[in-house]
C-alpha cells in the first residue's frame, strides 16, 4: 500500500472520540435538532441536497462530524465522566449481543451483555473482535484499486461516490453481500433493489445447504423449530457440531444437562472427524461421512418401518423410500438398533442432529432427511426437544445466487459490482471462476475492511468501519433484534456500511425511508444512524421504548412470534438423493490409497474472514491443538501405516487438483476419512494472517447447486517434505491410573461412588506453616462436565490480562504466552501395566476410539506454592487473601519458578514483545523480532490493552493472577460505597474466564465465606485438588467429568 | 651413582614404570624396602627447574602459542558477540522454553564449576594427604579452578531475564523497597558458595604462587620485570621466617578449601534438590554432583597437562605416572558416578513413585535417550578401560579418555537439566529442547574465555609450582652435577 494512514496521529483521533462519546450529548437536544430538520419539507430537502449528493456523497476529509449519540450500558450516574473507570457499551458483533468495555475512549474487551435476552453466549470471533478494530493492515481510506495493476493509489469518496451513484442511476448494478441479518440492513437492500434495481446476492461460504434443501423438500416453507438441548435426554448426532461454534446458544443448553447430580443427558456422536461436538460425546462411533446418510435412514427405517413410531409409521411410500435402508455400510446392524432402541426409548425426549462439515457431502440431503424423519417420529418437532415458538432455521450459502452472478457478469448483464464483506475469490468453489467473472464487470467497488483477496480484483476499494466504529443491527433469532451501536469514532477514513448504502441510494433518486432519513441530517456521514433509528422506531420498537433505552440495553424484543404451525402432514419425502454419488465414492474408496475428504469450518478462523487475527490463529484448534495453520488429519491406523510423523508433508489429491500439507495424526477418526479445516491460506489477508496454512475451498464441487465439501474422493500420497506443526500442547495421552490428574468417572460408578474420579496418590505431611486468610481466600472450581473446550476461556484472558501473541515460531520454540490453556486429554483405558509400560506415545488403542477431556489449566494459586520458595528475588509471594502472586517489578527472571511449576502455568517473556525492536543489525539477525512487532506492537494496536493491567518487559515471568485488577476494582468500589472489602457478596468479582466461559463451568470466588457458590463446589465429594501426592494445595478445584455410560 | 639415589638414573616417562622401586635389603629390618619411583625425571637439578619453567615466562612466545591464543581470542569474540546478543534481544535467543526453562547455560554453569573441582582437591585435599605427585601438577590445577570459576559464574548471570539487575542477588542493604533476597531459595545459596569458593581458591592459589613469583623475579633481567614481580611477590625474601610463615599460612588455607571442595558442588546440588521437579528432587545428588565434579575435573586436568607436557616440553615434571594417579582417580570417581547412576534408577522403581519412575525410564529410553547413552557410557563405562595398566600410561589414551569424559560429564548435566524438565507432572505441558546457535557459540565461546585466561597464565607465570617440586626431590640428584652444562 502506498499510504499509511490518512488519519491525524491515531491518539489524537481517540483523544478526540473520548470526548465525543463520554461527553454524552443530552437526548432533548437530539430531539430538537431532530424536529427542526424533520420540519423541513421534501422540496426544500432536494433544493439543498440534491445538488450536493452525488457529489459530496461521503466525505469527511476536511471536517470531524459530531458522530451521532451512542449510550453506554446503564451502570454509572447518568451524564457522568469519571476518568480511569471503564465504561459499557451494548452492541453486536458476529451475531452476538456484547458488552464493549472502554476505557477513555477506546474499547479494550468484549464480554457478555448480562441483559442480554437471546442467552446465545459470544463467540470466538466476537471476542477476538476488538484486536481487529485496532488492525493495521485495515484501509486508512478509500483506494483506487486499478484491478490490482501496480500499487493502490489513495482515492476519495466523493469520487468513488459520483461514479457508483452514476452507475446505480443506470442500471445494472449487483451488490454481493454476506450474511446480512439486521431487519433495517435487509430493508435498506430491499429498498435498493426495489427502487433501482440492483441484484442483491448475499453469500456464506460455510452453510447447510442441505439441512435446507431437505427442510424444504420435506415441510416447505415452514420454518424449523430451535432445538432445546436442555430437554432432550438423548441426544444422537450424525456428524452433528453444534458446540464448534459457540453464540448459538446451544453449548449452554448442552451443559446445562451434564450435572451427574441431576438428569445427566447422553449424547450418542457419529462421525468420521472427532469434532469439538464428538468429543463431548458419551459414546463415540466411527463413521465416514458419505456414511452418515445411510446410517441415519437405517435408523428411520428401524424406528418408523420396524417399531412403528411417528405419524408416518405404516405409511407405504414411507416404507417403500425406506426399504434400501435396512442395513447401513460402515457399522453393525447391532449399531443401527442399538441407536433406534435408544432413541426409542427416549421417546420424546429423545433428538436427532446433523448439520455438522458431514451434511456438506453429496449424500447431505439424504442425512438431513434421515434426521428429520428420526426427529418427527419420535418428537414431532415439538416441546419438549424443539421450541415451535423459535426458529432455527438452517443457514444457506446461496451458491446457486452467486454462480447466476457469475453467468450475468460474463453475460455482461451486471456491469457494476458492489461487494461488502464478501470474499468470492478467497471462499467461492474453484468451479465458479469468479476471477474471470469479475473481468467482465464494467466497475467494481469493493466496500471490504481490506485490499483482501477479492477487492484486489476492484477499481476501488470504499472500505467500510469496523463494526465498532458503525451503525447496524443485527437479528438475533427468536423475535430478538440487537442494535449495533458504535463504540468510537472511526480510526481511519472509513464509513459504516450503512452510511454508505444510504448516501449512494438517496443520491441516485431512492426515495421512501432513505429519503425521510436523509432529510433528517445536515451531514451525510450520520445518515446511517438516522435511518436506522427512524428505522427502528418504526417498524422494530413497541411503545414505550425509548431510543436511548434500547441502546442502553442494546437489544428489543419483538412480540414472541406465533408458533410455527405443524408440518405438512404427510412429509414430502425425496429419497432417491445422492444414492449414485455415494455409490460411486464406495467403488473409489475400495482402492487402499482412496480416502474420502472432508473440509470443515475452523473452530476459530470459520471461513478465514478474521483470518488477520493474531488472538484466533494462536488459540489452538479444540481438538488438534495445532495454531498458525492447517493440516490434513489422517486416521491413526493410516498415519502410522503410511508411516508419517506429524507435519510431514502429504500431498493430497481431489480430482485434478493436488495440495500439499502436513499430517496430522487425528484421534478417533474414521479409518478412510482425512480432513482439512478451511479458513487459512489467505494471501491478501493483512500481515499476520497472509500465508498461513492452505486454502481448501478450492477442492470443492459442485452438484445439485450445493458446494460439495465433504465426501470429496480422495487420495493421498506421502511428500517427503516435513513442516514442522505449530502445536503447544505435549503429550495427548494421560494415564489416569499413573497421573491422576484428570477427574473422570462414569454416571455407574458415580452412583455408587460420587468420589470416583477423583482418587490420587496421598501426599506427605508439609513443613511449612500454613497461610493465615483472615479475610477473603479466592479460589475456583472448574467443572470439567460442563467444560466443553472451546477455548474462550483462553481468547478472553488473553484480552483482559495484555497477553502478547507469539507468532507460530513462537509457539513451535515453546514460547506461548497462554495464562490459560484448555488442555486436550485422551483417557488410557484403566490397565496395570508393568514399569515401562507407557501410553504416551499414543498407541492406537487409546486414539483410535478415544476418550476425550478437557482440562482448563490456569495458575493454581497453590497454598503451598513451590514457585515461591524458589525465587531468589522473592518476585512471587503470596499475599493475604490466597493469590499467589507475581511481582514485575522485582523479577529478574531465573525461571527457577516455571521450572518448579508441576503445572507449567508460568509464562516467561523471552522477547520484549510489548516494545517493537526495530534495531536494524537484531533485526536481520533475528527476523521473529520484526514478527513480534507485527503481531503485537504494529500500528495503533496496543491501544488494544488493559490499563489496569501491566505490560510486562521482556524477561520477566508472568502467570494468571486470578484477575487481580478485578479483585482490587471491587474491594475498592466496596470502599467508596462504605461497604466491607472483606465480605464482598459472591459473585461480585467475576475473572475474565468467568465471565467468558458460555457453559458456566468456571466459578470463581472467596473460598472463605461458606455461602459462595466456589466454596460450595469445592467441597462436594466430586472436588479435586490436583497433585496431592505432591503436596501443593491448589486453590482450584476441577469437578469430576462424568460420562453417561448408561446403556 | 650411589645406592641412595636410583632417580640419578631416570630420565624419563619410558624408564618409569608405574610401580615401585625395590630396594632389597635396604629395609629398616633388612628387608626389602620400596620406594616411589622419581616424581621429577631427566636428573634435574633445582636451578633446571627454575629454567625450564620459567623460560616460558621470559621468552617471546612460541609460534604455537600465538596460534592457540589466537583461537581462544577469536572464541572469546564470539562469546562477547553472543553475549551483547543476548543482552539486546533477550533470552529468547538460545534454546530454553517453557518447559524446560533452564538450558545450556544452567548446564555450562554446573559443568565448569564441576571442572573447577579438581584443582582445588589437588592443591588442599591431596596436600593434606601428603600426595607428593600433586606437586607438578597443582599449580595449572588451580589456575584451571579459578578460570573455570570465571567462566562458571558468568552463566548464572547471562541466564537471568534482566541481567542488568543481576546485583539484586546480593543481600547487601538498599534502598530498593528494601529489596531483600529469599534465603528459601538454593539459588541465593549459590551466591555465597560459589563467591567464597572463587575468593578461597584465588587466594590460596596466589599464595602459593608466591615464592615462585620471587624466583621469577630473582631471574629477572629487566628492570620494570624485576619489580613488578617483586611486586607481585610481595617482597618475598626467602627467609626462614617468611617460608615458616609460608607453610603454616599455606596449610591453614588447605585445611580452609577442602571442606570448600564439598561444600560448593553440594550447594549446587541443592539448586535440583531442593526443587519439586521429579529428576531434581532426590537426596543422592550432593555426593553425585561431589564426585561427578571430582571426576571432571581430573579429566579436565588430564586434557590440559597431556597439552603442557607437549608444548612447553615438561615430560620431566609432569611426568607418566602423574598421569597415571590421575587416571587411577578418574576410574574410581567414574564408578562412583556410575554406581550413582545405577542408584537413581533402583531409587526411582523402589519408590514407587510414578513422577519418579517415568522421568528415568523416559531419560534413558525417552526421546533424548541419546544423551543418556553418551553420558553413561563416557562416564561409565569407557574410564573402566583404565583397568589396563598399559592403556593408563598411554598420553594418547588417556588425552581421548579424559575429553570423552569430559563430554560426558557435560552431558550429564544435560541429561540432569534437560530431561527433568522436559516431561514432568502434566503430559500437556511436555515439550522439547533445542539448542540454537548461541547455545552453542556460548558454550564453544566460554572454552575460548578459558583457554585465553590459561594461555596467559602459562604465559605470565609459573605454570609448575617450583618451590613445591624443589622440596618433593631427591637432594641427592638434585644438588649433585650429573651432567656437564
Amino acid at each position: 500500500m502506498s499510504r499509511k494512514h490518512l488519519s491525524p496521529e491515531p491518539q489524537a483521533s481517540i483523544g478526540a472520540l473520548a470526548i465525543q462519546n463520554d461527553g454524552d450529548v443530552p437526548a432533548d437536544l437530539v430531539t430538537t435538532e431532530e424536529r427542526v430538520v424533520a420540519e423541513m419539507d421534501r422540496r426544500d430537502f432536494l433544493r439543498v441536497g440534491g445538488t450536493l449528493a452525488a457529489a459530496a456523497a461521503i466525505s469527511t476529509a476536511a471536517c470531524q462530524p459530531p458522530t451521532e449519540t451512542s449510550v453506554p450500558f446503564n451502570e454509572r450516574p447518568e451524564g457522568l465522566r469519571t476518568h480511569g473507570k471503564p465504561k459499557h457499551y451494548a452492541t453486536v458483533v458476529d451475531g452476538s449481543p456484547v458488552l464493549v468495555r472502554t476505557r477513555e475512549g477506546r474499547p479494550i474487551l468484549v464480554t457478555n451483555n448480562p441483559d442480554d435476552a437471546s442467552h446465545r453466549g459470544l463467540s470466538l470471533r466476537s471476542h477476538a473482535a476488538l484486536l481487529d478494530l485496532y488492525d493495521p493492515d485495515r484501509a486508512p481510506g478509500p483506494y483506487s484499486v486499478r484491478r490490482g495493476k501496480g500499487q493502490p493509489v489513495a482515492a476519495d469518496w466523493q469520487t468513488i461516490g459520483t461514479e457508483v451513484v452514476g452507475r446505480l442511476k443506470k442500471g445494472g448494478v449487483a451488490l454481493l453481500t454476506g450474511p446480512v441479518t439486521g431487519p433495517a440492513t435487509r430493508a435498506l437492500i430491499g429498498l435498493l433493489e426495489e427502487g433501482l434495481g440492483v441484484r442483491h446476492v448475499g453469500w456464506t461460504p460455510i452453510a447447510n445447504d442441505a439441512a435446507a434443501s431437505a427442510w424444504k423438500n420435506a415441510f416447505g416453507s415452514t420454518p424449523m423449530p430451535r432445538p432445546r438441548l436442555d430437554s432432550a435426554d438423548l441426544i444422537v448426532g450424525f456428524g452433528a457440531e453444534f458446540l464448534e461454534q459457540q453464540g448459538l446458544g446451544f453449548e449452554r443448553d448442552f451443559a446445562k444437562r451434564r450435572d451427574p447430580n441431576a438428569d445427566l443427558s447422553r449424547f450418542i456422536q457419529i462421525e468420521g472427524r472427532l469434532s469439538l461436538t464428538g468429543a463431548n460425546a458419551d459414546q463415540r462411533i466411527r463413521a465416514r461421512d458419505s456414511q452418515l446418510g445411510h446410517i441415519a435412514a437405517a435408523v428411520a427405517h428401524s424406528l418408523i418401518v420396524k417399531m412403528k413410531l411417528g405419524p408416518l409409521a405404516g405409511k407405504d411410500e414411507v416404507a417403500a423410500a425406506l426399504t434400501g435402508f435396512v442395513t447401513a455400510p460402515g457399522v453393525k446392524t447391532e449399531t443401527v438398533e442399538m441407536l433406534a432402541k435408544a432413541l426409542a426409548a427416549a421417546g420424546t425426549r429423545a433428538l436427532a442432529m446433523a448439520g455438522g462439515a458431514a451434511s456438506g457431502a453429496a449424500s447431505g440431503v439424504l442425512l438431513e432427511t434421515a434426521v428429520a424423519l428420526i426427529n418427527l417420529s419420535l418428537n414431532g418437532y415439538d416441546a419438549p426437544v424443539f421450541d415451535r415458538s423459535l426458529s432455527m432455521s438452517p443457514t444457506t450459502s446461496n451458491l446457486q445466487g452467486l454462480a447466476e452472478l457469475a453467468v450475468d457478469m460474463r453475460a455482461k448483464k451486471i456491469t457494476t459490482l458492489i461487494i461488502a464483506g464478501a470474499n468470492p475469490i478467497y471462499d467461492a468453489p474453484a468451479e465458479l471462476n469468479f476471477a474471470d467473472a469479475l473481468g467482465h464487470v464494467e466497475l467494481i467497488v469493493s466496500l471490504n475492511d481490506r485490499i483482501d483477496e477479492t477487492s484486489a480484483y476492484a477499481d476501488y476499494l470504499a472500505p467500510v468501519s469496523h463494526v465498532f466504529e458503525s451503525w447496524g443491527d443485527a437479528d438475533l433469532g427468536s423475535g430478538l433484534f440487537a442494535v449495533q451501536q458504535p463504540v468510537l469514532r472511526p480510526l481511519y477514513d472509513t464509513h459504516g456500511l450503512l452510511d454508505v448504502l444510504v448516501a449512494w441510494g438517496s443520491a441516485a433518486g431512492v426515495t421512501s425511508n432513505i429519503a425521510a432519513a436523509k432529510s433528517l441530517v445536515k451531514n451525510e456521514t450520520t445518515l446511517g444512524y438516522h435511518y436506522l433509528r427512524r428505522f427502528w422506531q418504526t417498524n422494530l420498537m413497541r411503545d414505550g421504548i425509548e431510543w436511548e433505552a434500547l441502546l442502553r440495553v442494546g437489544e428489543v424484543v419483538l412480540q414472541k412470534p406465533e408458533p410455527i404451525e405443524i408440518f405438512p402432514p404427510e412429509p414430502n419425502i425425496p429419497f432417491e438423493l445422492d444414492l449414485s454419488a455415494l455409490a460411486a465414492l464406495n467403488d473409489v474408496l475400495e482402492y487402499e490409497s482412496a480416502v474420502e475428504l472432508q473440509l470443515y469450518a475452523h473452530s476459530a478462523l470459520l471461513a478465514g474472514a478474521a483470518a488477520n487475527n493474531g488472538w484466533l490463529q494462536e488459540l489452538p484448534d479444540p481438538i488438534t491443538r495445532i495454531t498458525w495453520g492447517n493440516a490434513v488429519s489422517i486416521a491413526p491406523r493410516r498415519f502410522d501405516d503410511l508411516g508419517l510423523r506429524n507435519g510431514d508433508l502429504v500431498d493430497v489429491t481431489v480430482g485434478e487438483t493436488t495440495l500439499t500439507l502436513p499430517a496430522y495424526r487425528h484421534a478417533g477418526m474414521a479409518h478412510a476419512q482425512i480432513a482439512i479445516p478451511f479458513g487459512f491460506g489467505r494471501i491478501r489477508a493483512g500481515e499476520v494472517g497472509n500465508n498461513i496454512g492452505t486454502n481448501v475451498f478450492g477442492l470443492q464441487s459442485i452438484a445439485k447447486g450445493r458446494a460439495i465439501h465433504s465426501g470429496l474422493a480422495a487420495s493421498i500420497k506421502k511428500n517427503g517434505g516435513h513442516e514442522e506443526l505449530a502445536i503447544g500442547q505435549g503429550a495427548d495421552v494421560v494415564d489416569r491410573v499413573r497421573r491422576p490428574i484428570v477427574p473422570l468417572t462414569t454416571a455407574s460408578e458415580f452412583k455408587s461412588n460420587p468420589k470416583a474420579g477423583t482418587e490420587q496418590f496421598s501426599g506427605g505431611a508439609s513443613a511449612w506453616p500454613k497461610h493465615e486468610y483472615k479475610n477473603q481466600r479466592w479460589g475456583m472450581a472448574i467443572d470439567l462436565s460442563r467444560c466443553i473446550g472451546c477455548g474462550q476461556c483462553s481468547i478472553a484472558c488473553q484480552a483482559e490480562n495484555n497477553i502478547p501473541v507469539v507468532g507460530k515460531k513462537g509457539i513451535i520454540d515453546g514460547r506461548e504466552m497462554w495464562w490459560m490453556r484448555v488442555d486436550r486429554y485422551y483417557d488410557a483405558p484403566k490397565k496395570a501395566g508393568g514399569w515401562g509400560d507407557d501410553v504416551y506415545d499414543a498407541p492406537l488403542e487409546v486414539v483410535e476410539e478415544p476418550v476425550t477431556v478437557f482440562e482448563p489449566m490456569l495458575c493454581q494459586h497453590c497454598e503451598n506454592a513451590p514457585c515461591e520458595t524458589v525465587c531468589p528475588f522473592n518476585a512471587t509471594i503470596h499475599s493475604e487473601d490466597g493469590l499467589n502472586q507475581q511481582i514485575y517489578n522485582r523479577c529478574v527472571g531465573t525461571r527457577y519458578c516455571a521450572n518448579n511449576c508441576p503445572f507449567k502455568v508460568r509464562r516467561y517473556n523471552w522477547f520484549e514483545y510489548s516494545k517493537p525492536k526495530t534495531h536494524r543489525f537484531f533485526t536481520m539477525l533475528f527476523p521473529e523480532l520484526k514478527r513480534h512487532a507485527v503481531l503485537n506492537t504494529r500500528g495503533q494496536m496496543q491501544l488494544k490493552n488493559n490499563p489496569e493491567v501491566t505490560v510486562r518487559i521482556r524477561g520477566v515471568m508472568e502467570k494468571c493472577s486470578f484477575c487481580v485488577q478485578r479483585i482490587r476494582e471491587c474491594r475498592a468500589e466496596a470502599i467508596r460505597q462504605g461497604k466491607d472489602k472483606n465480605a464482598l457478596p459472591d459473585g461480585t468479582v467475576i475473572t475474565a474466564c468467568m465471565a467468558a466461559c458460555p457453559t458456566e463451568a468456571i466459578v470463581f470466588g472467596d473460598l472463605n465465606d461458606t455461602s459462595s457458590r466456589v466454596s460450595a463446589l469445592s467441597k462436594t465429594p466430586r472436588a479435586m485438588r490436583l497433585l496431592d501426592s505432591v503436596g501443593v494445595q491448589p486453590s482450584i478445584s476441577y469437578l469430576t467429568k462424568v460420562r453417561n455410560d448408561k446403556v | 651413582m650411589t645406592r641412595s639415589s636410583p632417580y640419578a638414573t631416570v630420565f624419563d616417562d619410558s624408564q618409569l614404570t608405574g610401580r615401585p622401586i625395590v630396594l632389597p635389603g635396604s629395609g629398616p629390618f633388612g628387608g626389602d624396602e620400596e620406594i616411589d619411583e622419581p616424581w621429577v625425571t631427566g636428573g634435574k637439578r633445582y636451578v633446571d627447574i627454575d629454567r625450564d619453567v620459567c623460560a616460558h615466562t621470559e621468552q617471546f612466545p612460541t609460534r604455537r602459542w600465538w596460534i592457540a591464543f589466537g583461537v581462544a581470542l577469536c572464541l572469546l569474540g564470539l562469546l562477547v558477540f553472543s553475549l551483547v546478543s543476548l543482552a539486546f534481544v533477550g533470552v529468547g535467543i538460545v534454546g530454553p522454553n517453557s518447559p524446560v526453562g533452564w538450558g545450556t547455560f544452567i548446564v555450562n554453569f554446573v559443568f565448569w564449576i564441576g571442572i573447577g573441582h579438581a584443582g582445588t582437591l589437588i592443591s588442599a585435599v591431596l596436600f593434606l594427604f601428603r600426595q607428593k605427585w600433586r606437586t607438578g601438577i597443582n599449580r595449572s590445577a588451580e589456575a584451571m579452578t579459578l578460570f573455570a570459576v570465571a567462566c562458571a559464574g558468568i552463566f548464572p548471570i547471562i541466564h537471568l531475564g534482566r541481567l542488568w539487575f543481576a546485583y539484586w542477588l546480593v543481600p547487601i542493604p538498599n534502598g530498593r523497597g528494601p529489596l531483600w533476597i529469599n534465603f528459601n531459595s538454593a539459588l541465593s545459596w549459590d551466591i555465597f558458595a560459589i563467591s567464597t569458593y572463587g575468593l578461597v581458591s584465588a587466594v590460596f592459589w596466589y599464595v602459593g604462587l608466591l615464592p615462585d613469583l620471587a624466583t621469577v623475579r630473582d631471574r629477572a633481567t629487566h628492570p620494570w620485570r624485576k619489580k613488578l614481580y617483586n611486586v607481585l611477590s610481595f617482597g618475598w625474601n626467602g627467609s626462614n621466617r617468611a617460608w615458616r610463615h609460608y607453610e603454616s599460612a599455606y596449610l591453614i588455607l588447605a585445611a580452609f578449601a577442602t571442606p570448600l571442595v564439598f561444600s560448593v558442588h553440594t550447594i549446587v546440588s541443592f539448586d535440583f534438590a531442593t526443587s519439586i521437579v521429579p529428576g531434581w528432587h532426590t537426596t543422592i545428588f550432593p555426593p553425585y554432583f561431589v564426585i561427578g565434579a571430582i571426576f571432571s575435573g581430573f579429566a579436565m586436568v588430564i586434557t590440559l597437562m597431556t597439552i603442557m607436557r607437549n608444548v612447553f616440553n615438561l615430560k620431566n615434571y609432569i611426568t607418566i605416572n602423574h598421569m597415571e594417579a590421575m587416571a587411577k582417580i578418574i576410574m574410581l570417581t567414574g564408578m562412583l558416578v556410575g554406581f550413582a547412576y545405577a542408584t537413581e534408577f533402583f531409587m526411582a522403581w523402589y519408590s514407587g513413585s510414578e513422577w519418579e519412575g517415568f522421568i528415568f525410564r523416559n531419560r534413558a529410553f525417552g526421546p533424548y535417550g541419546w544423551s543418556y547413552f553418551i553420558m553413561f557410557s563416557c562416564n561409565a563405562l569407557i574410564p573402566q578401560l583404565f583397568w589396563f595398566k598399559r592403556l593408563r600410561r598411554n598420553p594418547a589414551v588417556l588425552f581421548i579418555i579424559a575429553i570423552l569424559v569430559n563430554v560426558g560429564m557435560w552431558f550429564e548435566r544435560y541429561v540432569i537439566v534437560i530431561t527433568s524438565l522436559h516431561r514432568d507432572f502434566l503430559p500437556s505441558s511436555w515439550g522439547m529442547f533445542k539448542m540454537t546457535f548461541f547455545d552453542w557459540s556460548i558454550l564453544l565461546g566460554s572454552f575460548g574465555l578459558f583457554f585465553t585466561l590459561f594461555l596467559l597464565f602459562v604465559r605470565f607465570l609459573p605454570a609448575i609450582a617450583m618451590s613445591e617440586v624443589k622440596g618433593i626431590m631427591d637432594p641427592k640428584v638434585a644438588k649433585t652435577i650429573v651432567r656437564e652444562n
